[in-house]
């Protein structure tokens, strides 16, 4: 699969609608997607149509869907009101809901064979549920409960596996990165990225705030890509993005990017590594291997808060404060 | 301008000795330091006969849907929800579980509403001076000062102003300090930023005590001299009084000394520099400081609201109910007023970062203790949050229901400095009566 010529990257179609997507899944193959809204219901969108539309289709959470994933016919919703929701898309209804975590779920992520949903929260676990049953496999845990000095709770807020399914690992408040082995649950390693640590008004006991608001693996499992803003400040537009690319066994940062505008919150890491796309008031192409920018096209009006990629890598969607949008690389 | 015996809620079996009896053990306290409070009688004492007032500034402006008037489900509401509180039928934020088990204790206005939307400047300025229409051009004493002013009691070697700032936000570049104006030196705060105790408490090593003591009985003298014959002259009594004022507190150092606390009243308040600033206010108003100010910043969610309320809201439910437990438990809460306040409240609309703006037409306001009747929820906002629904309650009223509760006439006539009348709150003032016990 050759990559796609970036130049050639361009916006396609557009869906707008009231409100704040927070997230985005789409069907294998297809250019159906679902997005997670603000006002608690999912969206089914259907760039194949001459006028695509946001069809509010199912609902059922009682706050911010934060997290969606697709696991073979069920979608698997995530939400602000601690709850993982599965959903048969077939018949367009509830499989089953699990009170999940004590907590608001952040994200959710699920295995490239389907078989696995992570979620997290804000009661500092990781957990991993069986894709089919809706069963708790594992809470996977090791982040601190509480920022100290400040006596604030600490949050995790993101996850992501392995392309091979076989680690998952999630970050926290305090910029700290943890990886399990999903089969056993043991830590296989855990480092801190402390660059989106912002620390201005720490010592003033004020703020604590993380930059980091996404995870994504390489192709070969070997590095793992952080996504976020620098220690600048808790305004998600303002000031560069950045990327941080490690090597996750061992803690070592083996690249950066600054780029774009704005705090990064959707990540996608190229099947081929021909570039990492991270995106929120940009999207940009990043070299994953140097500090180098492909290609950096505006987001528009809507900044990005998730984005997905098509199988080809010819195609991104992305939602945001009331649009959802096509992006193509014409062939 | 200080009130005359009489207050309306003061308790009669007091009243006739108290100033007699504080007097004496201002000084008292001054010689031996807070520990004499551990004699339970004289405590207890001190407890039955001092109003006192924490003011917890809530700086930056915390938003009113995280907190004291949730909207879950509506497109103004945000992520969290609501859970049931000790008050039939009143919910409060899901951040604010300790707060909610105590709402029968506290009174909340929901409908307060107020034209400053700034951090700084006139509109704050005129805010904290209790929105004075009635008196244009004048710049008048911050709520703080008035208090300290009211509740000040003769002879108290104690400071009767003290501020702690959990950060320089709110004081320095975001200026929402109190201020005395006309009422004098003695009405300033003593302000502590970032830290829990004032600096220069100790002596420096080439002074000794009792050197320190005796160039303090020196200073005093000649200035008990240069004071004869210029009784009415406020500007020298008010520096005199500052000089004993300091001499006493550095007589009281170990009341910032939060190590002296048991570790599980510590525990309570926990490790954030807000919780132990609290903690001390806690230890002055004890020893008779009449006013504590703990201001505790940086609410100004712009941008990550959410983010930034799930942290310091939590923070504000811990140390709020911790405080409400422990003057509860060591007697004081009957004649302590505990007030939640800030500048101004947070946008029903949510900014595309996530954040919320500067907002006053409707927000909340919290009132526990000294003469407050708890559970009560007054007025409400309409279902989005964007204008009062009920009972509007401007800063006016609000200062006019904590004097009242605090058994200070809010419509109290006193002179300004060129001898003009003025009143403790604008003319025809009617304080909220639905809260006041």
């Amino acid at each position: 699969m050759p990559a796609p010529d970036l130049e050639r990257f361009r916006p396609g179609k557009a869906v707008a609608h009231p409100g704040d997507f927070l997230c985005l899944a789409r069907e294998p193959d297809s250019e159906r997607l679902w997005a997670g809204h603000a006002d608690g219901r999912i969206y089914a969108i259907d760039f194949a149509a001459d006028k695509p539309e946001a069809k509010a289709v199912l609902e059922g959470h009682a706050s911010y869907v934060s997290g969606l994933g697709l696991a073979s016919n069920t979608l698997v919703s995530a939400g602000w009101d601690k709850k993982l929701i599965w959903w048969d898309l077939q018949k367009r209804a509830r499989v089953r809901a699990v009170e999940a975590h004590k907590l608001w779920i952040r994200q959710l992520a699920v295995n490239a064979a389907g078989t696995v949903v992570a979620t997290v929260s804000d009661d500092m676990a990781c957990n991993l549920w069986d894709a089919a049953s809706g069963r708790l496999i594992r809470q996977l845990t090791g982040f601190n409960e509480t920022l100290l000095p400040l006596d604030y709770p600490n949050k995790v807020f993101t996850c992501s596996f392995t392309p091979d399914g076989r680690h998952v690992a999630a970050t926290d408040a305090e910029c700290k990165v943890v990886v399990w082995e999903v089969e056993t649950g043991r830590e296989a390693a855990r480092f801190v990225a402390p660059d989106f640590l912002f620390n201005g008004m720490l010592a003033l006991g004020s703020y604590a705030y993380s930059g980091i608001r996404r995870a994504a693996f390489s192709p070969d499992g070997r590095s793992l890509a952080l996504a976020g803003i620098r220690n600048g400040n808790a305004f998600v537009h303002a000031g560069k993005g950045m990327v941080q690319v490690f090597d996750w066994q061992t803690g070592k940062k083996t690249c950066e990017h600054q780029a774009g505008s704005g705090q990064f919150e959707g990540l996608y890491w190229h099947p081929k590594s021909a570039w990492v796309l991270a995106a929120h008031g940009s999207l940009c192409f990043l070299d994953p291997a140097q500090p180098r920018v492909l290609k950096e096209v505006k987001s528009g009006e809507a900044a990005t808060a998730d984005l997905a990629v098509s199988e080809s890598a010819d195609a991104v969607y992305t939602v945001g404060r009331g649009k959802v949008r096509k992006w193509e690389i014409p062939g | 301008m200080r009130s005359q015996p009489g207050r309306l809620c003061g308790s009669p079996a007091h009243a006739p000795h108290r100033r007699a009896f504080l007097a004496g053990v201002g000084g008292f306290v001054g010689a031996a330091g807070l520990d004499v409070l551990g004699v339970p009688l004289l405590a207890d004492e001190l407890q039955r006969r001092h109003k006192r007032v924490i003011l917890l500034f809530l700086s930056g402006g915390a938003s009113q849907f995280e907190t004291w008037d949730p909207k879950p489900g509506r497109p103004t509401g945000g992520p969290f929800q609501a859970i049931q509180t000790s008050v039939h039928g009143y919910r409060v934020c899901e951040l604010m579980p300790r707060m909610a088990a105590r709402m029968h204790k506290t009174a909340v206005i929901r409908s307060f509403s107020t034209p400053n939307v700034n951090h700084t400047g006139p509109g704050v300025e005129a805010l904290l001076g209790g929105d004075r229409k009635d008196a244009p051009g004048i710049q008048m004493p911050t709520l703080g000062s008035l208090l300290a002013h009211e509740l000040s009691v003769p002879g108290n070697s104690l400071p009767d102003h003290v501020g702690l700032y959990t950060s320089t936000q709110g004081f320095d570049g975001d200026n929402q300090r109190d201020t005395a104006r006309f009422l004098g030196a003695r009405c300033e705060p003593i302000n502590i930023v970032g830290k829990l105790a004032p600096d220069g408490m100790k002596l420096p090593a080439s002074v000794s005590e009792g050197d320190h003591r005796a160039r303090e009985a020196l200073r005093d003298k000649l200035a008990e001299r240069f004071q004869a014959g210029r009784e009415r002259d406020a500007t020298v009594a008010s520096h005199r009084a500052a000089y004993q004022r300091v001499r006493g507190t550095m007589d009281n150092a170990g009341l910032f000394d939060v190590s002296r606390e048991p570790q599980k009243v510590r525990d309570r308040y926990g490790a954030s520099l807000f919780g132990q600033q609290a903690l001390v206010a806690r230890r002055l108003i004890e020893a008779g400081v009449p006013f504590v100010r703990v201001n505790r910043g940086w609410w100004d969610a712009h941008g990550e609201n959410f983010e930034l309320h799930a942290a310091l809201v939590p923070n504000l439910d811990k140390v709020m109910a911790a405080l409400l437990d422990d003057l509860e438990q060591r007697g004081l809460i009957d004649d302590t007023l505990v007030v939640t306040f800030a500048e101004m409240g947070r946008t029903p609309t949510i900014n595309a970062q996530r954040g919320r703006d500067h907002w006053g037409r409707c927000w909340s306001v919290t009132l526990t203790g000294c003469g407050i009747k708890g559970g009560v929820i007054h007025g409400s906002t309409n279902a989005d949050g964007t204008d009062v629904a009920t009972d509007r309650v401007t800063a006016a009223e609000f200062y006019a229901t904590i004097f009242q509760a605090l058994g200070i006439d809010h419509q109290r006539e006193y002179a300004e400095p060129d001898g003009r009348p003025m009143r403790l709150t604008p003319y025809e003032t009617k304080p909220v009566s639905a809260v006041l016990a």
